[in-house]
């Protein structure tokens, strides 16, 4: 089945004559370097970086809402990846990638233009917008990273902290997907 | 020379014509025509004094008789074919000795037209048979001979132009390396391959991206045989392969409940 692409026509609006920009020609927005970014997150509290993150979610399920419509076009992962991914980047977070290990949902944002605080900003966004195009609370737990990458593993609230903490101990990605599937379906290694 | 005089002088040959009639053919006098010899009759060297016009000519060829027609052949052809024997290499006059019975029957037969021959440079036999055989076909099965050409000098004694020859082939390759060898130059020595030291190879310096993968770009069944024994690795994807989410959403439900196990 094709998926129609993420219409990113009149996306930002330009009011040269004002001095404004717009998302979809009514969200007020603004285009920061990223310099100028970098140079904020390196200071600020991790609460405050992960609270711009959750707000830049918010924005990109909007403007999945606001193109898609109705929830259920959203039927299967390419069409996720292609509405939410064409959304994050609009707002310049990076190239979204989503892929199923089994029955593990694993996130990737790639070409990401921050460099201070990237890790805690795409983990929030992620969350964000899930709860707001699905209505399930998640948690994104970083399994790798490096400069402009992040690798995420989509868990539930209750078992971040384990996953996190087998993160914290050294498991590899394929080690940590097996605890993943412990006990789950019968499968039992 | 005045108009009276014309006419008399005219009306003197047209006696003399007249005369004539019931004399015994003067072209028969050409039988003994030869390429040697060759006399104009009496009478018509007689004529030839006569200074005449050629309209006045022309007047005079509808009054006159197919006989008389015939009698001013060998006068109006005999020099034309003349020039034409004489003009004749040695070969083909020999030739044309060799057949000269057949020429002087053709001489003595009456022709209706046999002037033309000689203008278009064919030998009086010749012409007789184009006549004869009132055919517009050309025959060139006979030209050779004809001219005198054919028979005397062989095909093989006429060499041909530089650009009507044609390459022959090689009968054998070693003659078809003989000729080659006489056109193209082989060099016998090749010069020496290059030597002395040589430019060491620059030393290729590793880009950073070419360095190891990292987890961003494992695969997925590298990651897990790194870590998982055959068995495990089986029944990991057997199971993920099992599972086929309809929706995204069944696949988030599916996705947290993961990592509920102890």
């Amino acid at each position: 089945m094709t998926q129609p692409a993420f219409d990113a026509a009149g996306a930002l609006h330009f009011d040269l004559a004002r001095g404004n920009l717009t998302l979809d020609g009514k969200v007020p927005a603004i285009a920061v370097p990223t310099s100028a970014l970098d140079a904020l997150f390196k200071r600020a509290p991790a609460d405050i970086v992960e609270g711009f993150g959750k707000r830049l979610g918010n924005q990109a399920a909007d403007l999945v809402r606001d193109r898609v419509g109705d929830r259920k076009l959203l039927l299967d992962l390419e069409a996720v990846n292609e509405q939410l991914g064409g959304a994050l980047a609009l707002l310049g977070l990076g190239d979204l990638q989503m892929e199923r290990w089994g029955m593990a949902l694993v996130v990737k944002l790639k070409s990401m233009t921050l460099r201070s605080g990237h890790v805690a900003i795409a983990r929030s966004a992620l969350e964000s917008a899930f709860f707001q195009l699905f209505e399930r609370p998640v948690k994104a737990v970083a399994v790798a990273h490096d400069e402009t990458s992040v690798k995420l593993v989509v868990v539930a609230p209750e078992v971040a902290a384990k996953v996190e903490a087998w993160v914290a101990q050294g498991l590899s990605f394929g080690e940590l997907l097996n605890q993943l599937h412990v006990g789950t379906n019968g499968v039992s290694v | 020379m005045s108009v009276q005089e014309k006419i008399a002088a005219l009306e003197g040959l047209l006696v003399r014509i007249e005369a004539n009639r019931t004399r015994p053919r003067v072209v028969a006098a050409a039988a003994t025509f030869s390429t040697q010899v060759l006399e104009a009759p009496p009478d018509l060297i007689e004529a030839e004094d006569v200074e005449l016009f050629d309209d006045e000519i022309v007047e005079l060829v509808p009054e006159s008789t197919p006989a008389a027609a015939s009698e001013s052949i060998p006068a109006a052809s005999a020099p034309r074919v003349l020039e034409l024997k004489l003009s004749a290499p040695p070969l083909a006059s020999e030739a044309a000795a060799g057949s000269s019975a057949e020429l002087e029957a053709d001489l003595t037969q009456p022709e209706p037209a046999p002037v033309e021959a000689p203008i278009s440079g064919e030998t009086p036999s010749q012409a007789g048979r184009h006549t004869e055989s009132e055919s517009l076909e050309t025959d060139f099965s006979d030209v050779g001979s004809s001219m005198g050409v054919g028979e005397a000098v062989p095909v093989d004694a006429e060499e041909a132009t530089a650009s009507s020859k044609r390459s022959k082939l090689p009968a054998s390759m070693s003659e078809a390396l003989a000729e080659a060898a006489k056109t193209r130059e082989i060099p016998l020595k090749t010069p020496p391959p290059e030597s002395g030291p040589q430019a060491a190879t620059p030393q290729v310096q590793m880009p950073p991206q070419a360095r190891l993968p990292s987890l961003l770009s494992e695969e997925p069944e590298e990651a897990v045989k790194r870590s998982l024994s055959e068995v495990q690795v089986v029944r990991l994807v057997s199971e993920a392969r099992a599972f086929r989410p309809q929706t995204f959403v069944e696949l988030l439900d599916a996705t947290l409940r993961l990592g509920r196990g102890d």
